[in-house]
């Protein structure tokens, strides 16, 4: 018996071990996300300008805007290496221009701000044509390049280019008016670290009138361009995330025909509906139409309204939009803008002085903005004016003023920006970056 | 035995009508003295010329003529024992071999006559005695074992009382005094002369029996002779030679096909068991004896030939007196058994000893032998290859002394530092590698294997202190170091659990003996336990406890308080090795800190030490029932400690419980073995329920023996021997930091977390022990913290920039986080290819040390050295004004002067002082317990 009370002791305590319950985990690990979640064009200090071309009959600016005071840099990625460009201090609400050094044709470049919120964009003038556009800061995990073209006698190039220190391998899938195109040498192309890789997409692609490429990241990340040279003119615009809203406040000017690429990367059809708005705050509901999945859509904007519009595209998923347009020497190309904002930097008005220069602003709000731009240059001061934008309308105003180099545009509102270039017959359009809420 | 006759030996006949005789019946002898090196031949004359039977002649055998002898004058000279046989002719039947420092009775030559004649021997020795203490007995022939070496039976030292005193046949005399017929001699072609004493001897022997002849002993020739015991003699690398030697010449081919690779490869173990027992040249000597038989194998091969000529017998006539084995071997287990025994079995001991041929039947060598195997084989990966680096398993520090600096009050290695006192396992580990010269690996191998033995070994002692039998001794070890409990915390990579249980056991085995009357020993015991108890403590500090509980159990049992005297006061005398660490504690942290284990059995692996102990404690008597008992208490205590996670149990206390849980359950086996011993009166129910205690206590056994295969002593495999990288691409001033993210149990040591909970933590080049413990968190770490959390955001494309003002030069991912994607999508870290883990290198230069004018400062910790200059170094260790010379702290690190070429953290001096204090206990202790050792073990060392 003696020995039986520890033992009994024991079992007990055998008992009350065995009945504490297995926790789950002890000390768990979080889930890993499958993809990195987008951010949006607020506080972002890292800038992409993957195309600027200099050469003997071309030259290039950078322009760099900030919202406070801090430090710029420049750095040339090329060939797996990377080449210090130039860096400063920028004042706060400065816009600084910068030539490309470069002139060896096209280059690409990233831009850092110490701290934020900061815009950077390209701008090219030359023999070749008017061409820029902003430099981007987000990395979607697939972007949507659209619009292009490889009629007889142009030449349109998709630049992929990978800043990072990391080999990048993406999937390209290509779609034109002949629907899905098949290539091998779209698949698993790797984009080496520090480089840019090149298609030439007249020759995988000969004869396409509209052509649209969707980039998917396997590994790392890259930042596609499209690059469409007419003879005349040239065109630069950025690939783009997805969204399932899009405000474009500059379609068309006069002498241009433009037409809305829209394009749907995933297998569901998506259902779209675009409303105009012109000047006069009329608001006049566009087409309506599907997107059906991998593909493009195409609406030519000349049935859609005349003279100075804007559009905001919706649709039950995500897609993306670029307007592309044509003139007697022109092509313009420009992503919309997948949010509105209070405040935005536009860098490049007046970033080459033998241009004329354009604003652009649409209001798709129920109540009146009042938009207060400031001409930026490098002191960070400049002139201030205002314009009225009605609710539902598009408002626009000249901006040529050879002392500055940006603009910075705040609203009572929300609101979307954009601005257009003019040089010799050539044109570009351009977008803006958001940097309030 | 038959005797061949003359003519079968190829000898001359015996009568020669030409031939004086000195008497026509007995015959003539004519004495042949071996010069084996110069020397006075005065007194072997001397004891020639009293010889009560005259002999006719005598020669002296040496290389050169010897000066005249004025004993007797006559003596004659000859060049070998061949040229003696020619010159006698058939003028003497015998001849009496001498050696010069002989000294033989004036009857003892008579006497080998008389035994020859009686015995029809063909080779007769004498008895030998010490020429100093004449009583005692040096030799009376004996036998060999298959390798030549010689077993008189002879204890050192033992006197002649005649026990030996009977004609005898022998496998070999020795060669002092022989008398041969000198036939034979004429056929064998005398002794060897290249060959020594004994193994001389023993080849003539040999090869006279090989021939037909018989060697017998005369004992009552008594003859004064050497001193030494012969085992002792025979050790010299000469006589190993010679063993060869005659082996090479006596036996078969199909014999020395197995028996000289045997030899070859017992030799080398024995050579290894002596080198660290008091010869440290003897592998040289084994090598040696090899290297000699190749030298001399031509005349080997001569002298084979020569032998098999005369060649009547097969290799059996030379077994037919040998003992089995090696009796070096036996020699040598019987140490081994002794060590395991106990160092007051005297009586077992003895018994060993005294053991028959046939020693490996031994119950304490089959033990050794087994247990030998169970630990290599355990731990083969080990000692073979290398310690994994895994968990908290992880290499040395690289300099002992700097980590032992560190760890008296210094700055610790931890993540970016902190004045807070290392674990106590990392001090204890480094005054182990100082041992070993600093060298890290070997240190830690060998700490490892050996605390395997000892946790086996200790457990033996225990379990037979508490008066259990050899199975539930032997048993128990295996269960105690392998049980599932171990294996499940040994298997998470807390290697400090293994190395605790080797030192548990004995403190157990102390409190449960009674302590020696005298005082040497009791002094020297105390300090051994106090070893083991600090030893233990120092790994898992928690378990300071069970010595004393387990005391209060045994003290209530035995109804003394003596145990838990012992208990306490080993308690008291270890407790101050914790110190400086356990200044820095607190009762809450003690048993919560840390990650927790969570042992969890799976059904049927508990199911056998539950059947083994319920079974046992019902059925069984005696002993075994309370070892039962006892056991179960214990394992029923670590099992709740090990599962009390969810109770706020952190790593030590669920550590402790998993250790105590394995030494109950050891306890459960080992009385459910000896359970049947006190059941001889009982009946068939009860004696059948106690045998499933003993099914289960097999079934426990076979779990702990499944343990052996993985050859890591139940360690993980190995996670980062390839972050070696950091050492291989170190820059001049040494390797910088490595930001590990990952899965937390791919992880060195302790780790930190993010908000999303992403496990991280830095390391200084390859991680080693003293970086396995964090400090507590402080300005620099909060800084590293929400560095990561801007990383994670995504929005920070120069990560290496980011990380450099930490000295971060790689980021190691071990797993995929929410850190991965973002570096896929940067500026500065460039990616290493072809590695185990996902690493990336910074571009920025990154350095946890350097001067205002960017050059890098070298971590040689505790210290960072360089260039002395005017100016000063930021080191990128957490502030503390301690850091100088003229430390000032600038954001979360320290700007020091580069004046003297060093930065160093003064340190704090109470704690240098307390590690020093538990220092100087350890020395204090480990001299007292040398000095304290038993009387039997004393000498050895």
């Amino acid at each position: 018996m003696r020995r039986l009370a520890p033992f009994f002791v024991a079992g007990f305590m055998t008992l009350a071990a065995l009945s504490l319950s297995t926790p789950p985990d002890l000390d768990p690990d979080p889930g890993v996300p499958t993809t990195l979640a987008e951010e949006v064009q607020l506080v972002s200090r890292f800038f992409h300008c993957p195309w600027a071309l200099a050469n003997d009959h071309n030259d290039s600016s950078y322009v760099f805007m900030t919202g406070v005071e801090t430090q710029f840099s420049m750095t040339y990625l090329e060939n797996g290496s990377s080449d210090e460009g130039q860096s400063g201090a920028a004042l706060r609400g400065s816009a600084v221009s910068i030539d490309n050094t470069r002139v060896l044709g096209a280059s690409a470049a990233i831009v850092e701000f110490a701290d934020g919120p900061a815009a950077a964009a390209v701008v090219t003038i030359g023999d070749d044509g008017l061409a820029g556009d902003v430099c981007s800061s987000n990395l979607p995990a697939v972007w949507h390049v659209a619009g292009g073209s490889t009629r007889e006698g142009e030449t349109l190039t998709l630049r992929l280019f990978n800043p990072f220190a990391d080999d990048a391998r993406v999937n390209l899938s290509a779609v034109s008016e002949l629907g899905t195109e098949a290539n091998d040498s779209f698949q698993s192309v790797s984009v080496p670290a520090r480089s840019t890789r090149t298609f030439s997409l007249e020759v995988e692609l000969p004869g396409r009138e509209a052509l649209s490429v969707f980039v998917e990241h396997i590994e790392g990340s890259v930042i596609p361009v499209m690059v469409q040279s007419t003879g005349s003119d040239l065109a630069m615009w950025p690939g783009t995330r997805h969204s399932q809203v899009w405000e474009f406040p500059l379609v068309t000017e006069a002498g241009l025909e433009t037409e809305l690429v829209l394009t749907n990367y995933s297998p569901i059809e998506v259902t779209f509906s675009i409303e105009v708005f012109d000047e006069s705050a009329t608001v006049l509901i566009g087409e309506t139409g599907t997107i059906s999945g991998p593909g493009q859509t195409r609406v030519a904007l000349a049935d859609v309204a005349a003279e100075t519009y804007g559009l905001r595209i919706t649709a039950d998923g995500p897609f993306g939009a670029v307007v592309v347009g044509r003139g007697d020497r022109s092509v313009v190309a420009t992503v919309g803008s997948p949010t509105v904002s209070d405040v935005w930097l536009v860098p490049g008005p007046n970033a080459e002085s033998r241009a004329g220069y354009r604003m652009w602003f649409l209001n798709t709000g129920v109540d009146p903005v009042t938009v207060t731009y400031r001409k930026a240059n490098a002191t960070g001061s400049g002139d201030v004016a205002t314009i009225e934008v009605a609710a539902g309308a598009v408002a626009s105003v000249v901006v040529t003023d050879v002392a500055t180099t940006g603009i910075e545009a705040s609203g009572t509102g929300p609101f979307s920006a954009a601005w257009s270039a003019e040089f010799d017959g050539r044109r570009m359009f351009s977008g803006a970056v958001p940097i309030g809420e | 035995m038959l005797t061949l006759p003359l003519q079968n030996v190829g000898l001359m006949q015996t009568s020669d009508p030409s031939a004086p005789r000195r008497s026509s019946t007995l015959p003539h002898i004519a004495v042949v003295v071996s010069e084996r090196r110069s020397g006075d031949l005065t007194g072997v004359f001397m004891s020639i010329d009293a010889q009560v039977y005259e002999p006719i002649t005598v020669f002296v055998v040496s290389p050169e003529r010897p000066k005249a002898n004025v004993v007797i004058p006559e003596a004659r000279w000859a060049a070998s024992v061949s040229d003696v046989v020619a010159a006698v002719r058939s003028e003497a039947e015998f001849l009496w071999i001498l050696d010069p420092d002989a000294d033989p009775r004036p009857d003892a030559l008579s006497a080998l006559v008389e035994t020859a004649s009686r015995a029809d021997a063909s080779v007769v020795g004498s008895k030998l005695l010490n020429p100093a203490r004449p009583e005692e007995l040096v030799s009376v022939g004996g036998a060999t074992d298959v390798f030549g070496f010689p077993y008189s039976g002879l204890e050192e030292g033992e006197v002649d009382q005649e026990q030996y005193d009977v004609i005898r046949d022998v496998a070999y005399v020795e060669p002092a005094s022989m008398l041969v017929r000198r036939d034979l001699a004429a056929g064998l072609g005398g002794l060897d002369a290249k060959l020594p004493y004994l193994s001389a001897g023993l080849d003539f022997c040999q090869r006279a029996r090989l021939a037909g002849g018989r060697v017998v002993v005369a004992p009552t020739s008594e003859v004064k002779h050497g001193s030494a015991p012969e085992g002792s003699r025979a050790l010299t690398w000469r006589e190993q030679a010679g063993r060869i030697r005659s082996m090479l010449k006596a036996y078969s081919v199909l014999t020395l096909v197995w028996a000289l690779p045997s030899l070859a490869v017992i030799g080398l173990v024995l050579g290894v068991y002596r080198t660290f027992s008091g010869a440290p040249l003897a592998l040289v000597d084994w090598l040696r004896a090899w290297i000699w038989n190749v030298a001399h194998l031509p005349s080997t091969i001569a002298g084979r030939r020569r032998a098999r000529a005369t060649r009547a017998a097969g290799d059996q006539e030379l077994f037919r007196y040998q003992v089995r084995g090696s009796v070096e071997l036996r020699a040598v287990a019987s140490a081994v058994g002794a060590l395991l025994q106990g160092d007051t079995d005297d009586g077992e001991t003895a018994e060993l000893l005294d053991a028959a041929p046939g020693f490996w039947q031994q119950p304490a060598f089959l033990a050794a032998l087994f247990g030998t195997v169970f630990v290599a084989a355990f731990t083969r990966v080990i000692w073979s290859v290398a310690m994994p680096a895994t968990g908290f398993a992880l290499p040395l520090g690289e300099s002992a002394w700097n980590t032992l600096r560190a760890f008296a009050g210094g700055w610790h290695f931890g993540g970016l530092g902190s004045p807070q006192p290392m674990h106590p396992s990392i001090g204890a580990s480094a005054a182990v590698q100082l041992l070993f010269g600093g060298r890290s690996g070997l240190a830690a191998s060998v700490i490892t294997i050996v605390s395997v033995v000892a946790g086996a070994v200790g457990m033996t002692r225990f379990v037979r202190r508490l008066g259990l039998g050899l199975a539930a001794r032997y048993l128990s070890g295996p269960v105690f170091v392998a049980g599932i409990p171990m294996v499940a915390i040994v298997g998470a990579g807390y290697w400090p659990a293994l190395l605790a249980a080797g030192g548990l056991p004995w403190v157990l085995a102390m409190i449960v003996q009674p302590i020696p009357v005298e005082r040497r020993p009791r002094i020297g015991r105390l300090a051994r336990a106090t070893l083991a108890m600090a030893w233990t403590t120092m790994m898992i500090p928690v378990l300071i406890v069970v010595p004393l509980g387990f005391s209060m159990a045994w003290s209530l049992a035995t109804r003394s308080i003596r145990p838990l005297v012992r208990a306490v006061s080993v308690t008291l005398l270890a407790l101050p090795m914790l110190f400086p660490w356990l200044l820095a504690e607190t009762p809450a942290s003690l048993l919560s800190s840390g990650v927790p284990f969570h042992f969890d059995p799976a059904w049927w692996a508990l199911a056998p030490v539950v059947l083994a102990s319920v079974t046992v404690v019902l059925a069984g008597r005696g002993a075994p029932a309370r070892i039962a008992v006892i056991g179960s208490l214990l394992a029923s205590v670590g099992l709740l400690a090990s599962r009390a996670s969810d109770l706020g149990a952190g790593r030590d206390l669920t550590a402790a419980g998993s250790v105590m849980a394995s030494l109950g359950m050891a306890l459960v086996v080992a009385g459910a073995f000896d359970v049947l011993g006190p059941l001889d009166s009982v009946g068939t129910v009860r004696r059948s329920i106690a045998r499933l205690g003993i099914a289960g206590a097999v079934g426990v056994v076979l779990l702990a023996l499944s343990t052996v295969p993985s050859g890591r002593a139940m360690l993980p495999a190995d996670d980062f021997s390839s972050l070696v990288f950091a050492d291989s691409r170190a820059g001049t001033h040494g390797s910088d930091r490595l930001l590990l993210v990952g899965p937390s149990d791919r992880m060195p040591g302790e780790y930190r977390r993010l908000d999303d909970g992403t496990a991280y933590r830095l390391v200084g080049g390859f991680p080693t022990l003293p970086q396995a413990w964090l400090p507590d968190s402080r300005p620099g770490d909060d800084a590293l913290a929400a560095t990561l959390e801007g990383l994670a955001s995504g929005t920070e494309l120069r990560p290496g920039q980011e990380l450099a003002a930490f000295g971060v030069r790689w980021v190691v991912f071990t797993g995929e986080t929410t850190l991965t994607e973002v570096m896929t999508s940067q500026l500065d870290l460039r990616p290493l290819p072809q590695l185990v883990y996902q690493v990336f290198e910074s571009e920025v230069e990154s350095y946890r040390a350097v001067t205002d004018a960017g050059v890098a400062w070298s971590w040689v910790g505790p210290d960072y050295t360089g260039t002395a200059l005017s100016g000063s170094v930021r080191i990128a260790e957490n502030a503390d004004p301690r850091w100088g010379p003229g430390g000032v702290q600038t954001d979360w690190a320290n700007q020091v002067s580069t004046v003297e070429g060093v930065a160093h953290f003064v340190g704090v001096p109470m704690f240098r002082r307390l590690a020093q204090l538990a220092g100087l206990i350890a020395v204090v202790m480990l001299g007292l317990g040398l000095w304290g050792r038993p009387a039997r073990t004393r000498g050895r060392v």
